[in-house]
C-alpha cells in the first residue's frame, strides 16, 4: 500500500481556509444570499487555496452529476403493481367472490347434514359393540374365576371367604378398580402433557 | 400537493388514491431504496414490496403525518429489514476486497477512455464512503440537489444533511487527491 508523508495528509485535511470550506460548498449549491456571495467571492479572488478548492469541488460536482443517475423503473411497473393489487385484494373481496364462497360453504354444510344420521348410527353401533365386548370379557373372567375357586383349593385358601363365596362381587370390584386405575393413569398423562403448554 | 390523494382517501376511494400516489411517489421510493441497497434489481423488488404494504395500510392512514413522511418511513423500514436480512447471509458487496479485485480485472478499468475510467473511479470512491455519507450524497444528486427532499426522504434534519454532504464531498476530494486527481 502506498504511504504518504504527514505533510501530504495535513494538506488533505486542510483543503481551504477552514472558515470558508463549508461556505464554498454552499456557494456552489446556490445556498448563499447575495451579500454572503459577494463577500465569499472577494475572499476566493485573493486566496489560491480556496480557489483551488472551489475548482476541485466544481469538477467533483460535475462528475457526481453525470455518475449518479436516477435508476429508471420499467414502464410496466405501475400496471404490474395494480395487477397484483387486483389479484390479491380486490378480487378476493369482490361481491361475486364472496357469493361463490358462501355457496361453497352452504353446499359443504348440506352434504355434512345429509351424512349426519349415518354418522350417528355408526357411532352408536360402535358403542354397542364396545359394550358387548366388555360384557364378554367380564363373563369369561367370571367363568375362569369360578372354575379356579371350584377346582383349585390353593387359590381359594389365599382369598378371603367373602370373595370365594361370591366371585361375581369380586369381579365387579376388580373391574371398577381397573376402570378407576386406567382413568387416573390417562388423566395424569394428559396433565403431564398439557399443563406445561399453558405456561 | 397531497390534497387530491387525501380527498380520495376521505371518500374511501382507495384504488384511485393509490394510483395517484403511485404516479407521484414511485420514482422517489425507487430512488430512496436504490440509495439504501445500492442495487437496481433489489431496489425495484423493494419498491414493489413498499407499494403493496402501502396498499394494505392505506385504509388505516389517518393523516397524522404527511403522506410523503409516511411513505418514506415505510420505504426506509422495508429497506433496513432487507439489509439486516442480507447482513445475516452475506454476499460479496462493494465494500469487500473481493469486489475491488474483481473491479480491477474488468477491461473497462484499463480502457483509455478517460471519462469511463473516471466514472469507475468515482464509483469505487463512493462505495468506500461511510454508509450514511454515501446515502446522503447519492440522494442529493438523484433529487436535483434539494436539501429539503433528502431530509424528508431520509428522515433526518436538514443540518445533518448539509453536514454529511460536506463530509462526503471532502472525503471524495481527499480520495481523488490520493489517487492522483483521476477525474480533475
Amino acid at each position: 500500500m502506498e504511504m504518504f508523508t504527514p505533510e501530504e495528509t495535513e494538506h488533505w485535511t486542510l483543503m481551504a481556509c477552514p472558515d470558508y470550506e463549508a461556505r464554498i460548498m454552499d456557494w456552489l449549491d446556490g445556498e448563499l444570499s447575495a451579500v454572503e456571495r459577494k463577500s465569499l467571492e472577494n475572499h476566493v479572488g485573493g486566496c489560491a487555496a480556496c480557489r483551488d478548492f472551489a475548482e476541485e469541488l466544481k469538477s467533483l460536482d460535475a462528475v457526481l452529476t453525470s455518475t449518479i443517475r436516477r435508476p429508471i423503473l420499467p414502464e410496466n411497473f405501475k400496471s404490474k403493481i395494480l395487477g397484483r393489487v387486483d389479484r390479491e385484494f380486490s378480487t378476493r373481496h369482490s361481491d361475486a367472490a364472496i357469493t361463490q364462497l358462501k355457496r361453497a360453504e352452504e353446499a359443504e354444510f348440506q352434504a355434512l347434514r345429509a351424512e349426519l344420521p349415518k354418522l350417528v348410527l355408526r357411532a352408536n353401533l360402535a358403542l354397542g359393540l364396545d359394550a358387548l365386548g366388555y360384557l364378554g370379557i367380564a363373563a369369561i373372567a367370571w367363568l375362569l374365576l369360578d372354575y379356579a375357586l371350584a377346582n383349585l383349593p390353593a387359590i381359594s385358601a389365599l382369598l378371603p371367604s367373602s370373595i370365594s363365596q361370591n366371585p361375581a362381587q369380586f369381579l365387579a370390584l376388580a373391574f371398577s378398580a381397573a376402570c378407576v386405575g386406567a382413568g387416573l393413569a390417562f388423566g395424569m398423562k394428559r396433565v403431564v402433557q398439557d399443563v406445561p403448554r399453558l405456561f | 400537493m397531497e390534497q387530491d390523494i387525501r380527498q380520495r382517501l376521505d371518500a374511501r376511494q382507495y384504488r384511485e388514491a393509490f394510483e395517484l400516489l403511485m404516479d407521484r411517489f414511485q420514482n422517489k421510493v425507487f430512488g430512496l431504496a436504490f440509495s439504501m441497497v445500492r442495487n437496481e434489481t433489489m431496489a425495484e423488488d423493494l419498491t414493489q414490496d413498499v407499494f403493496m404494504k402501502i396498499w394494505k395500510a392505506l385504509p388505516g392512514y389517518h393523516g397524522d403525518a404527511s403522506l410523503s413522511t409516511w411513505i418514506y418511513t415505510i420505504t426506509r423500514n422495508t429497506c433496513l429489514t432487507e439489509i439486516k436480512k442480507r447482513t445475516a447471509r452475506p454476499t460479496v458487496s462493494f465494500d469487500e476486497p473481493e469486489f475491488e479485485d474483481a473491479l480491477e480485472k474488468l477491461p473497462a478499468c484499463q480502457t483509455s477512455d478517460r471519462e469511463a475510467g473516471a466514472e469507475l473511479d468515482i464509483q469505487v470512491m463512493l462505495a468506500r464512503l461511510p454508509e450514511k455519507y454515501r446515502r446522503v450524497i447519492t440522494l442529493f444528486y438523484l433529487e436535483q440537489k434539494s436539501y429539503d427532499e433528502v431530509s424528508a426522504m431520509l428522515g433526518i434534519p436538514m443540518g445533518t444533511v448539509k453536514t454529511f454532504l460536506f463530509r462526503a464531498r471532502k472525503e471524495l476530494l481527499k480520495s481523488n487527491r490520493r489517487n492522483g486527481n483521476v477525474y480533475a
